[in-house]
């Protein structure tokens, strides 16, 4: 199954003079999970909303499932909905709820009654029919509003922040339930989140997004390890950045770091005597690391059990960020002096 | 309650020359009688006049109901050009002096030869109704998440199935309140129908206009009891029929 769920060409929408959405071209494997992820106002809602219909763009060419919905209103586009907020209606009950989009298609009633009691059945909340969503609590509403959405077996879910309003430990359950679901029902899953964690988590392919345009699409693993641009390592994960200025090029490149320092590193498409930027996660600056060494002097330390946050302040006035595993031994504190490493392989190389 | 503002007995402090049947006003009352009830219920121009009263009352609420909630639903749920102008125009019939309305629609519905009829004052009384609907449906939206109808919509529901399955609903006390209200503000209207009505379709506030004018009948006192207890009713079920808060 390679096939594609969802096609955008060339789709853009402004709102008065910011471009919302400005996309060259997006696509969605039939069967995957995929997340937008981006801070507010990066276009992840207005992207999804293109999608289900409820914002219509000014240019561009939307396809789900192969078809052209571009000019299609939401009923006609034959996706599933979850929100943040559930969306679920007040005054039906559980059963109700359920069986809306079932009645929509003039089921008849006996098979209603089957399809809402296994769509309960897969959330597991068997025996709520009865009850009204306000008796409900906040994870519970959301397995009824997903149930909602399968019920009717829609090749693409949409979900808005679809875990946006339960608490942290609800929502990691939450997360495994919903990939659970994913994985035996298969059907394509769009989501969107600002949620960094979430978006790791739960997605096979994460599509960041920044100020209307796509900035990365990747699995967790590229973008983690191998983000694209310097936003993008910057807003997955924690992330020193360092001035370096290249010297020599080839299988190994020698580098001039902060402090004057000499710098190993893995070879990238630069050239001999450009400045430029090193991502290096925390967890991979460490103190006494044989190559690269930085000197600097601890400024302070957070102490959070298994692992230990201590920021040095390099001899060039750089603040940087180092993740060690703590050992029980006496800690790092506050004036020490520092000597932090990295290996070659975890820097890796932003033209300015 | 009943009948203790009025007396069918002729006052013998006033003097010898009041006829021994003539029901006049009297306060306190000397004694108690449903004398002048059965003179409502009995006289055929009262009730008459209340017929009337009770269909242009239910015609100008329904009248309202069909225009107000329309109206409200699409100024809370579109951004237009000139929305606000729009809804100053809907609710300006309360901004107007009523006698300017009322004078307005007399020489209106005469050019449109519906100056005397029952559809005339129902279609009156709407311009005076439709502002109290949009105020009540307006504020009412205000409490239905437009995420429920986008809900609604991507499960394939048409529009029309929207408004009836989810939004209507939603609406109900804010429908039921308004419907009330139109119907009150039309049942005690007494300036506009007194322009627009003739003999033949003259309602209950008019007919106590003029009888208070021409007859100074103490059947008023019955009709204005009875007028009171008929308010108090339609709020009272108005205040039962509100959903309980949850939580």
């Amino acid at each position: 199954m390679n096939r594609e769920m969802v096609a955008l060409t060339h789709v853009t929408k402004r709102y008065g003079k910011v471009a919302a959405l400005d996309i060259d071209a997006l696509s969605v494997r039939a069967g995957e999970f995929m997340t937008l992820l981006g801070a507010s106002g990066s276009g992840k809602t207005t992207l999804l909303n293109a999608i289900a219909g409820t914002v219509k763009p000014d240019s561009g060419t939307i396809l789900v499932g192969g078809r052209d919905v571009t000019n299609l209103s939401s009923a006609a586009r034959q996706l599933g909905m979850v929100f943040q907020n559930y969306a679920l209606f007040p005054h039906m009950t559980v059963f109700e709820n359920i069986a809306y989009p079932l009645r929509v298609r003039r089921l008849p009633e006996r098979e209603i009654r089957e399809k809402v009691a296994a769509a309960l059945e897969l959330v597991r909340l068997p025996g709520l029919d009865a009850r009204r969503p306000k008796q409900l609590s906040g994870g519970q509403q959301q397995r009824v509003s997903i149930a909602r959405c399968l019920v009717y077996n829609p090749a693409l879910i949409l979900m808005d922040e679809p875990l946006g309003a339960l608490d942290k430990k609800l929502r990691e359950q939450m997360q495994h339930e919903i990939k659970r679901l994913h994985a035996e029902l298969g059907m394509t899953i769009l989501s969107v989140t600002h949620d960094q964690e979430e978006a790791l988590a739960m997605s096979d392919r994460v599509c960041l997004m920044h100020a209307g345009r796509i900035e990365q699409i990747g699995t967790p693993d590229e973008l983690y390890f191998r983000p694209a641009t310097e936003y993008a390592a910057d807003f997955l994960g924690e992330s020193n950045f360092l001035t370096a200025r290249i010297e020599t090029l080839g299988p190994i490149m020698h580098a001039r770091g902060p402090v004057g320092a000499p710098l190993q590193l893995q070879p990238a498409e630069v050239t001999a005597g450009e400045t430029v930027s090193l991502l290096i996660r925390p967890e991979r600056l460490l103190p006494d690391s044989p190559i690269n060494p930085l000197d600097g002097t601890v400024e302070e330390t957070v102490f959070v059990g298994g692992t230990m946050t201590v920021l040095p302040r390099l001899a060039d006035e750089t603040r940087v960020k180092s993740k060690v595993l703590t050992t029980g031994g006496p800690p790092w504190q506050r004036g020490d002096r520092i000597r932090l490493g990295f290996a070659p392989d975890a820097a890796r190389v932003f033209r300015r | 309650m009943v009948g203790l503002s009025v007396s069918d007995d002729a006052d013998p402090h006033r003097g010898a020359d009041v006829i021994r049947d003539r029901d006049e006003f009297q306060f306190p009352p000397r004694s108690l009688s449903i004398h002048l009830y059965e003179k409502y219920f009995f006289e055929s121009s009262w009730l008459a006049a209340t017929r009337e009263s009770l269909i242009v009352a239910v015609g100008a609420a329904a009248m309202a109901l069909l225009l107000g909630i329309g109206a409200a639903y699409g100024i809370a749920r579109n951004e237009f050009p000139g929305r606000r102008i729009v809804l100053f125009f809907l609710l300006s019939p309360l901004f107007v002096p009523v006698i300017v309305v009322a004078l307005g629609l007399y020489l209106y519905l005469a050019r449109l030869g519906l100056a005397g009829t029952t559809l005339g004052l129902i279609l009156s009384h709407s311009v005076l109704t439709v502002p109290f609907v949009i105020m009540m449906a307006l504020a009412g939206l205000r409490e239905v998440d437009p995420a429920l109808e986008t809900a609604a919509r991507i499960m394939g529901a048409s529009r029309l199935r929207v408004l009836m399955t989810v939004t209507v609903p939603l609406l109900r006390p804010a429908i039921v309140a308004g419907g009330l209200f139109a119907f009150l503000v039309s049942f005690d209207e007494v300036v506009i129908a007194y322009f627009v009505t003739s003999q033949q379709t003259q309602t209950l506030p008019v007919k106590m206009y003029s009888s208070i004018q021409w007859e100074i009948s103490p059947v008023l006192a019955a009709v204005a009891t009875l007028l009171t207890v008929l308010s108090l009713f339609v709020c009272l079920v108005g205040a039962f029929t509100q959903p309980k808060e949850h939580q």
